[in-house]
């Protein structure tokens, strides 16, 4: 039932006159045409309150089993004390990532599943916060073998990211926005035409161009040529890594070129560069940290391969057999870390394959 | 929904959807552009902070939404007496008419959004959450906590009273 009909339905239960009627579904289509006309809309203002949005989500949206835990500040001086920097550098084109598996498509949500159960091994840690990462499908067939680790220690990293004035107008620049990026809350944001740029203070960076060219419909680009654009487009921006050999996938017609940074030589499984290309070549959009290093934390005990796969089949099902190491970033208050999960692989309870994520590290360890 | 409390591109995603219709639903309350992003920023904020708690209840998500603007801009209210005017919100409709017709337009326009700030509160949600929200009377029903037929009521008497400004401002029904 449209808006209109409900409305005369609602009127003509209520009033018996046909003069009495019509003036009253003529009223009620003027307010409805009133009331569709625009109201007074500042652009910048949507970008800048999704970009702040999208930094809190970050920080909030944690498993309930793992709210980030007050941080014992003498615990952290003492660990703090014992760092070293380790000056990996995440500018590296010439390594290809070894354990990255064949996702073949975006993460994608358990939908109906009951909620994870809260367990022993992974209760809250003592210090770390932890991120809920979304199950990641596999192309069937194609998962990789897991690669063995001592699961005895485990090391946590802090990403030490400089996200200033001075960093993001470079970046503003490099992409040809013009002017000075607005700074809005925890989020700088630039915005040129169709163009728009935010980058928030724990270094994610996402650029988006909302106009598709025209074309014919016909797919201009090829494979190499999207990866080769993409690192032009990301080395021109100077400040987003370009990291590792990238991984093509079609979206429709649009090509999705994504660079796996590693740490450890394992991947970071959420600190992924990612560049969305029209079948023209056109960048419509970019998903990227800006370069870090990466600084020893403190070793931690993990849980072994095998709780890990029966965690992992707590945690809504399925059927997993093997896991491997990788690692995630969990900010926390003005933080990042980069923790250790494990990647469990197997098949949800629906028999897809899939890889699921576990954190590694015990408790209180 | 679902993937949204465990994913923060998803609750971009959601926000993407619905922002336009909250912010346009809280200046028509508020008639102030300043204080309509405060308030949508609070809206989206308190939905983020409670996206956890969500169920899913045969309603859509936009009346969730909705549920805690309205609530956003009670509070306001509350904390402030209101003083705007929902006169700038009356812009000059982009379309085809010439001058003349655009101007009459307008006029139209003001006095409808004048004849809705006469309304009570509940009958301003009904008609906003009606015309503006694109709920359905069940749906606002839930969103003002309310039954269907206080709703159909509200939504009658304020129509009877709209009609009845209008022809006060010399517009024709």
């Amino acid at each position: 039932m449209t808006n209109a009909e409900d409305m005369k339905e609602l009127i003509a239960e209520n009033t018996s006159l046909p003069s009495e009627r019509r003036a009253l579904e003529s009223t009620a289509a003027r307010v409805e045409d009133a009331l569709s006309r625009d109201v007074p809309y500042r652009p910048q203002f949507k970008a800048e309150l999704r970009a702040q949005l999208m930094a809190q989500a970050r920080r909030k949206i944690t498993p309930w089993y793992a709210r980030p835990s007050v941080w014992g500040s003498a615990l952290g001086v003492a660990a703090a004390a014992a760092v070293f920097a380790i000056g990996l550098q995440m500018l590296r084109t010439d390594t290809p990532p070894t354990t990255n598996p064949p996702v073949a498509v975006a993460p994608t949500p358990k939908v109906g599943e009951p909620p994870t159960a809260q367990t022993e091994l992974v209760a809250q840690h003592s210090r770390l916060p932890v991120v809920n990462l979304a199950d990641e499908e596999l192309v069937p067939d194609t998962a990789p073998s897991a690669t063995a680790a001592d699961q005895s220690e485990q090391k946590v990293f802090t990403v030490q990211v400089r996200v200033d004035a001075d960093t993001v107008n470079r970046l503003a620049a490099a992409l040809g926005f013009q002017g000075q990026a607005r700074e809005a809350g925890s989020v700088f944001t630039a915005t040129l035409g169709s163009k728009s740029l935010q980058v928030a203070m724990d270094g994610h960076v996402i650029y988006e161009d909302q106009v598709t060219e025209q074309g014919t419909g016909t797919q201009a680009l090829t494979e190499d040529g999207a990866r080769a654009a993409a690192q032009t487009f990301l080395t021109r921006a100077a400040v987003l890594p370009v990291e590792g050999a990238p991984a093509v996938t079609l979206r429709g017609t649009d090509f999705v070129v994504t660079f796996t940074p590693q740490v450890e030589g394992r991947p970071i499984i959420n600190g992924r560069t990612t560049v969305v290309l029209s079948s023209r070549g056109q960048i419509m959009k970019a998903d990227a940290y800006v370069k870090s290093t990466y600084t020893l934390d403190k070793s931690y005990k993990a849980i072994s391969p095998s709780q890990a796969v029966t965690e992992a089949q707590k945690q809504g099902g399925g059927t997993f057999t093997q896991a491997d190491l990788v690692y995630v970033r969990t900010p926390h208050q003005e933080k990042t870390f980069l923790q250790p999960y494990w990647r469990v692989f197997g098949t949800s309870a629906a028999g897809k394959p899939l890889a699921r994520y576990v954190p590694a590290l015990i408790p209180g360890s | 929904m679902e993937r949204a409390k465990r994913d923060p591109e998803a609750f971009g995603e959601i926000y993407d959807i619905h922002f336009d219709r909250i912010y346009a639903y809280i200046y028509r309350k508020t008639g102030d552009r300043q204080v309509a992003e405060d308030l949508t920023s609070d809206t989206f904020m308190k939905a983020l902070a409670n996206i956890k708690n969500y169920k899913f209840t045969g309603q859509p998500f936009a009346a969730w939404l909705y549920r805690i603007a309205s609530n956003v801009v009670t509070d306001h209210y509350r904390a402030r007496r209101p003083v705007t005017s929902l006169d700038e919100g009356l812009q000059m409709p982009a379309t085809d008419t010439g001058p003349e017709e655009a101007v009459l337009h307008l006029d139209d326009q003001q006095a409808v959004a004048r004849a809705i700030q006469t309304l009570s509160p509940d009958q301003q949600d009904v008609i906003l959450l009606r015309f503006t929200g694109d709920l359905k009377l069940k749906e606002i029903a839930q969103v003002i906590g309310k039954t269907e037929g206080a709703v159909k009521a509200l939504m009658f008497r304020a129509l009877g009273s709209l009609k009845g400004k209008l022809m006060e401002s010399g517009v024709r029904p």
